[in-house]
Parts: structure tokens; C-alpha cells; sequence
């Protein structure tokens, strides 16, 4: 009797270890089958420009560009100012305050991207169409500076953690070398922080590119390249916003759904790319919290 | 230019991210308050929906989504149970460790739509489960596994050694250990989990917005193969119809509801964290 | 009656030339607890100073205000004066890092940034003027040779500075100090952590030091004060208890406890 059930407890732990472990192979064959009529019957075609089902064109390119462009957006202005807040709040902001700005930036990192959506339809894109005197504010600098709001407390959290992982007596000793605090973080912190806050950006980078709900509210939605390319305040779509988009529309088993199967497929790659590379650089696990 | 201004200069621009920074913080919750507040009455709570949404209430949004989470968390817990078990206690091949880590921190990082996608095909269309809010529940539930899953390890793996030695000295089998000695130390991090997991399954939009909702004219479920009307689903439906005032006014109340749940979600995660280190520390 | 007046005059200016440092009342405070209470002290130049103590009696937050390493620590505060050099550098308005390239300091654990063995002697350097490569390379000998690690290094002098021993590490941490070149060299048990063989070369180092440096030095190791001070400080439990020439407070000390501890290590204050 003892016997069994220590038995069936083990045939518990392995039947639930094997789930946990195969639904991401689960996921990634559902897409890689789902998107191989696409591979075969359009092959090379789906990197053209034009995505038209009509006349059963399906270029993915101008989702590809509108997805690095506003994931480009978002990193420029998150990276340098999330470096900095985490530079005050690790080394300048005194200790005992460092649990009220985490508790806010978990607060921030909570709130739904649906509500960022929302607020970037009500304010953001009204602003953007006011500054530039565009017809309409959704454009592809809507969506990056929305997104790089989004993945702004990832980047402060990682880079105040990486900062603070490393030991004071470094701090100490270039500060009796007689040298300034930003000599002391240009050469003594950065250096030693670097392999962490890779891995911040990497996984900020990420989230991004995933990111759905927000983008697909302001970016408009055509999908175009913009022309110039550099015009970045015309509208554009990304992977994510195409898919969710469209993906309701399209019947199951097309080409057309098929096609849409091998963006998210796509996608999932290289974000899984990412995610392991960042994992490995940030080394400290528990990192799921955010 | 000498040092000393350098250094100024260091100083003042650290100051001014600082400040962008906290404007925007805000400017967010701001305006989050400012105009969900006149939106929330007692009638908007209780009541129904109306004209799409853009009129009425959102009591069924608040059960819709009330619903799916908590079914997403029975049917998470325990395959995130047996999986921090078998990582924390079964497990001894590095190699196989290092590939499960990788395979849980994979899992945690694909995107939310990745999921909608799959949810549409597998269990939607292969399952022919149709649009229901039990799969809903279902992808929402391997959403938040990788977060249980790592919480509860934690908590199982960091009980000393000795609990374990020493109960089975007692004569205990393994598993009689794990379910009489681990599991109850271990549990509050299967909780935390939860919770945080809860607290981020709630505001997703993307994974269910076409397998499990329907955007109008949705009551309670009397089956599991039916779709439900949810708090996000539900500000996307009205959000879309922004040049209505009084749809976005009704959006951004159901914004405030939404942020609050999931506020008290992870306080409740914060507070049975705090609670269980100063227990052990004492 | 002028020349009456005018001698113990002479004599003070006589005593502030020759005394680099003064601490005038110190008293430091950590939230509500008493570190360190009405010190007043003065460390001669080009002599070699040592405080001693047992352990928690305020040696190190001492040596720590001299440079004002101190200021950041969480809920400290300071009162009294330290005049360095005719200067009070309690003054908010004081250039920290300027101070601290006169004023250098070691610590107790060896502390080598993840640098070239080469890049961390000249690590200070860099920020004070611009050098030639020719002229790192000549800095970077001359301190080497300073602190008798050229020999061991010089032939790798591009390797990671954390290969070194830790008895190696720590003669590095003291070049580097040296290369930027201050007059008065703090030195916070800086052989606790290291073997007695390293610990002893960096004793021989100290006293050949001390002509070109001034050097302050925290020891709770009785013997090595013994072996290396000209002057001695004797602090216990916050209090300057009693400070001369070493050949004084170790033979006959004016203090009962001193004596205790320079005879028992024992101290009942």
C-alpha cells in the first residue's frame, strides 16, 4: 500500500513535468504544420511586399519592417532612459526608498497592455496627430513610443538589479581612487553590469517585438512600408497587430490562414531566440516575477 | 571641459530621466483614475451591457473574467505542482535540469498572441472545441505555468535538507515526505504563483480575444463550450468605438475595475510572500 | 613679556607644520548609536600612525571620515572638524575627489577591478591628466617596483588582475593607490585577510614608504603595530583613551588601560 502510492505520486510528477515540458513543442509543431502549405505553395514570395488575399499575395515583409521599426522606436527611448532611472535608483537614491519605486514600477509593469491600448487611442495618438499635423495620429512613432513605455519597467527593474548585485566594496575603492560618481559608473559599475543588462535588453526586446494589444490600437494598420522608409509617422502594422487583426477573419486551413500561421511562426522563433539568449546572460533565475 | 562638469552634467541628466520617468508614471495611473472614477457606480457594476457595450453595466465582463482565471488556476496547480516537485526532488541529471529550465523560461516567453494562435488552432479547430471560454481557461492556464511552476520550486527547494533526511529516518517513503513535509512548507509558494500569475492572466487580451469571448449580447455560460464576455475583451470592443464619449467613458471604468483586480491580486501575492519571511526568519 | 607670549606661539605653528592632520571633537553618529566620541587627534607627517583597538571600537569608521568614504553610509552623521593641510574638510563646498587623490585609501579585503594587472595600477590616473603610452608603462613599473610586485608581474602584466594571489592583490590595490600620487596613504587593516608571509611584505613596505607618505594605518593586530608604528592611537568603544610615540605608550603609558591592553590585549571600557 505504501509502496503505491509513492508509485503513483512519481507517475504524477513525470506525467505533469512531461506536459509542462512538451507544450512548447506542442505549440511550435501546431505552427510549423499549420504555416507548411504556406512555405510550399508561396515559398520565397511571402518576403514580397505586397499582402493582398484577393489576388493571393502574401508578402510578409512590410509586417517584418513595421515590427523592427517599432520595436527600434521602442528600444531607443527605453534603453537610455531606463539605464539612467535605474543608475538613480541604485546608486543615488538612499536604500529605504528602493522598495517604495520597486512596489511602482511592479505596479506599472501590471497594468494591461489592453489599458495602455486604450490610453494611447484617447491620448497619444491625438498628441501625435496635433505636434505633426497628420491626418490621423496612429502611425508607427505612436506605436513605439507607447510600446517603449511598456517594456520601460522591465528594463529599470533588470538594470536596478544588475547594479545592485554588485558588491560596494568596488564602489569604495575607485571612490578612494578619487574619482567622480559618473567615473565611477562609466568604468567600474557599467563594465561589470554588462552581461545583465544584455540580458535586460534582450528580454525588453523581446516583449516588444510580442507585444499585441497596444500596437494594434495605434499603428494604424495598413500594411505598407512607409515611403520614405524613415517616415515613421505614417501607419504601418507589425507581425502581431496583423495577426490579431485578421487572424479572427481568415478561415482555417487557407492559404491565407496559413500565411498568417508562418508570421506567428516566425515570430515565436525569434523570441525564443531572445528569450534564451537573455536567460543565459541574466543567469539569476526567478526572473518570471515582472 | 574639467571633470567637475562632467560629472554636473551626469548628475542633471540622470535628473531629468528621473523625472520623465515618474511624469509618466503619473500620467498613467492619473489619468487611469481620473477617468474611470466618474464611471464606476453601483448601477455599473451590477448592470448588464447594453447597445454593444456602450451602454449598461459590466457585471457579466467582471464574471466572465473572474471566471476564466479561476478556472485557469485549477487546472494549472496541479500540473505546476508535480512539475516544481519533480524538479525540486526527482531531478538529479544536471543536463536534464538545464534543458527543463530552458524549456519553462520558453514557455514564459512567448508572446501572448503566439498562444491566441494556438488556442485557435489546436483546441478551437483540431478539438473542434469551438469558441469557448473553458479553452480560454485552458490557455490561460499554460500562460501562467511557468510562473507557478517556478514559484512553488522556490519555495520546495529552499527547505533545508534535514526536513527531509529527517523524516525519512522516521520511516516515511518519498512521497509520504514530499506530501507530509514539503507540500505544506512548500504550498505558499505554489499560492504566490498564483497569484502573480492570476494578476497578469486577467489584463491578457491577446490569447483569448478569439477563442473564448464574444464582444456582445453574452450572459452566463450554462455550458463549458461557451463563449464569455471579458473586462479586456470588452474595453478593446469599446475602445474601438472612441469617437463615442459615452463608450470610452464606460471603457475607462471598466480600465479602473480591471487595474484594481489586478492590484489586489498581487498585493495579496506581496503580502503572503512578506508574511511567510518573517515567519521563517523567526 | 613679548617674548614670553611669543614662544608658545611658535611653538603651535611649529606643531601644525609638522602634524598633517588634526581632529578636532570628532563625534559620529550611526541613527541613534554612538560611534565615535569626542576624538581629537593629530597624525604627524611622514610617520607612520597606527590605530589600534579591539574590534567594534570605532577604528575603522575613523580612518574612513579622514576621506570622508563615510559620507554615504545610511543613517551617519558627523560633528567636529578635521583640518587637513591648514584645511577643514568638513566643508559641504570640498571637491570629494580631489580630496580623495590626496588622501588614498586601502581597504581591508583587496578589492582589483576585472581589469588588466596593468589597468589597475593606472586605474586613478587616466581622470587626473593625460599620459602617453610610454609614460603608463614607466608609472606602471616605478609603483609596481614600489610595492616589490614587479619582479612577480612584469611578464604579465596583461593578465587579469584577479589571477593574482590575494597577498599579490593587495600589494596591486596599494600600487594604485600610489600611482595617483596623495600625501597621506589610510590603510584599514589592509593584511587582515591575507597570510602571515604577504602580510609581513607589506609591513616592510609601509616603513619604506613612510619617508615619501604620510601613513595611517588601522591595525586590531597588537604585534604588527609594535613592529611598525611611530606614533600609536589607542581607541576603545567609541573613545580616544590615549595617543603618543609608539616607544612611549608601549613601554610606560600614562593610562591604565592602555597599559592593560598593550600588556594583555584586554580592554574593560
Amino acid at each position: 500500500m505504501l509502496g503505491s502510492t509513492n508509485n503513483i505520486g512519481k507517475y504524477y510528477v513525470y506525467g505533469s513535468t512531461l506536459i509542462s515540458a512538451f507544450i512548447v513543442f506542442l505549440i511550435f509543431s501546431i505552427l510549423l504544420v499549420n504555416s507548411w502549405e504556406a512555405v510550399t505553395t508561396i515559398g520565397l514570395d511571402l518576403f514580397n511586399l505586397n499582402w493582398n488575399p484577393a489576388t493571393r499575395e502574401f508578402g510578409i515583409w512590410s509586417m517584418l519592417f513595421g515590427t523592427l521599426v517599432v520595436t527600434f522606436i521602442a528600444l531607443l527611448i527605453a534603453v537610455p532612459l531606463g539605464v539612467a532611472t535605474a543608475i538613480f535608483t541604485s546608486e543615488i537614491l538612499p536604500s529605504t526608498y528602493r522598495i517604495v519605486v520597486k512596489s511602482l514600477l511592479e505596479l506599472l509593469a501590471g497594468i494591461p497592455s489592453i489599458i495602455f491600448g486604450l490610453i494611447g487611442i484617447a491620448f497619444f495618438s491625438i498628441w501625435i496627430q496635433n505636434i505633426f499635423d497628420l491626418q490621423s495620429g496612429r502611425t508607427i512613432l505612436t506605436a513605439g513610443i507607447l510600446l517603449s513605455i511598456m517594456i520601460l519597467p522591465t528594463i529599470i527593474t533588470l538594470t536596478d538589479d544588475a547594479f545592485n548585485n554588485i558588491p560596494s566594496k568596488y564602489r569604495e575603492t575607485a571612490k578612494g581612487l578619487g574619482l567622480y560618481k559618473y567615473e565611477i559608473i562609466k568604468e567600474v559599475l557599467l563594465p561589470i553590469a554588462k552581461p545583465d543588462l544584455k540580458g535586460a535588453i534582450l528580454l525588453a526586446f523581446g516583449r516588444a517585438l510580442g507585444e499585441t494589444m497596444a500596437v494594434m490600437l495605434v499603428i494604424g494598420s495598413i500594411d505598407k512600408i512607409p515611403d520614405p522608409i524613415y517616415n515613421w509617422l505614417s501607419p504601418g502594422q507589425t507581425i502581431t497587430s496583423k495577426l490579431g487583426r485578421e487572424i479572427a477573419e481568415t478561415s482555417f486551413g487557407s492559404v491565407h490562414f496559413s500565411a498568417m500561421i508562418f508570421m506567428g511562426l516566425l515570430l515565436f522563433i525569434i523570441v525564443l531566440i531572445l528569450t534564451i539568449i537573455s536567460q543565459n546572460s541574466l543567469k539569476s533565475n526567478g526572473r518570471l516575477y515582472e | 571641459m574639467n571633470r567637475n562638469m562632467k560629472n554636473r552634467l551626469f548628475y542633471i541628466s540622470i535628473g531629468l530621466a528621473v523625472t520623465i520617468c515618474s511624469l509618466i508614471l503619473l500620467f498613467l495611473f492619473g489619468i487611469i483614475i481620473w477617468n474611470g472614477l466618474p464611471a464606476i457606480s453601483l448601477d455599473f457594476l451590477t448592470n448588464s451591457s447594453t447597445n454593444f457595450g456602450a451602454d449598461g453595466g459590466i457585471v457579466y465582463q467582471i464574471f466572465g473574467s473572474i471566471l476564466l482565471i479561476l478556472f485557469a488556476a485549477l487546472i494549472c496547480l496541479p500540473i505546476a505542482l508535480g512539475t516544481a516537485i519533480y524538479k525540486s526532488e526527482y531531478l538529479k541529471n544536471e543536463i536534464l535540469h538545464k534543458i527543463l529550465n530552458t524549456l519553462i523560461y520558453s514557455l514564459n516567453g512567448i508572446p501572448s498572441i503566439i498562444f491566441g494562435i494556438f488556442g485557435l488552432i489546436f483546441f478551437v479547430n483540431l478539438l473542434n472545441m469551438g469558441i469557448s471560454w473553458i479553452v480560454g481557461s485552458i490557455i490561460l492556464s499554460i500562460m501562467i505555468l511557468p510562473t507557478v511552476t517556478l514559484s512553488t520550486y522556490q519555495a520546495i527547494n529552499s527547505i533545508p535538507t534535514v526536513y527531509r533526511e529527517s523524516s525519512s529516518a522516521l520511516g516515511l517513503n518519498k512521497w509520504q515526505v514530499i506530501v507530509q513535509v514539503l507540500l505544506p512548507q512548500g504550498f505558499h509558494g505554489a499560492v504566490t504563483g498564483l497569484l502573480i500569475g492570476i494578476a497578469r492572466a486577467i489584463g491578457e487580451t491577446a490569447p483569448i480575444m478569439f477563442i473564448a469571448t464574444a464582444f456582445s449580447g453574452v450572459e452566463l455560460p450554462s455550458s463549458f463550450l461557451e463563449p464569455v464576455s471579458t473586462l479586456p475583451t470588452h474595453i478593446l470592443a469599446l475602445a474601438q468605438q472612441a469617437t463615442n464619449p459615452v463608450a470610452l467613458q464606460n471603457a475607462w471604468g471598466a480600465s479602473l475595475v480591471l487595474v484594481m483586480l489586478v492590484i489586489i491580486f498581487s498585493i495579496s501575492a506581496l503580502f503572503i510572500r512578506l508574511r511567510h519571511q518573517s515567519i521563517s526568519k523567526s | 613679556m613679548a617674548e614670553k607670549a611669543l614662544k608658545p606661539m611658535l611653538s603651535v605653528v611649529e606643531k601644525t607644520q609638522d602634524k598633517i592632520i588634526q581632529i578636532k571633537d570628532l563625534q559620529i553618529w550611526i541613527n541613534e548609536s554612538r560611534i565615535l566620541n569626542n576624538i581629537t587627534l593629530s597624525i604627524p607627517k611622514n610617520e607612520i600612525t597606527c590605530i589600534i583597538g579591539p574590534s567594534g571600537s570605532g577604528k575603522s569608521t575613523l580612518i574612513r571620515s579622514i576621506n570622508r568614504i563615510n559620507d554615504e553610509v545610511p543613517g551617519i552623521s558627523t560633528q567636529g572638524e578635521i583640518i587637513f593641510n591648514g584645511l577643514s574638510i568638513n566643508n559641504k563646498n570640498i571637491d570629494l575627489a580631489q580630496l580623495r587623490t590626496q588622501i588614498g585609501m586601502v581597504f581591508q579585503k583587496p578589492c582589483v577591478f576585472p581589469k588588466s594587472i596593468k589597468e589597475n595600477v593606472l586605474f586613478g590616473i587616466p581622470h587626473l591628466k593625460k599620459i602617453s603610452k610610454l609614460e603608463k608603462f614607466q608609472i606602471a613599473e616605478e609603483n609596481l617596483k614600489a610595492v616589490s610586485l614587479w619582479k612577480e608581474v612584469a611578464h604579465r602584466l596583461h593578465d587579469k588582475a584577479i589571477s593574482l594571489s590575494l597577498g599579490q592583490q593587495q600589494r596591486l590595490c596599494i600600487a594604485r593607490t600610489l600611482a595617483i600620487k596623495p600625501e597621506v596613504i589610510l590603510l584599514d587593516e589592509p593584511t587582515s585577510s591575507l597570510d602571515p608571509i604577504s602580510a609581513r611584505a607589506i609591513e616592510d613596505m609601509m616603513v619604506r614608504l613612510k619617508k615619501k607618505y604620510t601613513i595611517i594605518f588601522v591595525t586590531h593586530n597588537l604585534q604588527q603595530a609594535k613592529r611598525i608604528a611611530d606614533n600609536l592611537v589607542f581607541i576603545c568603544d567609541g573613545k580616544l583613551i590615549e595617543q603618543g610615540p609608539a616607544s612611549k605608550m608601549l613601554s610606560c603609558p600614562s593610562n591604565p588601560e592602555t597599559k592593560a591592553y598593550v600588556t594583555d590585549e584586554y580592554c574593560e571600557c
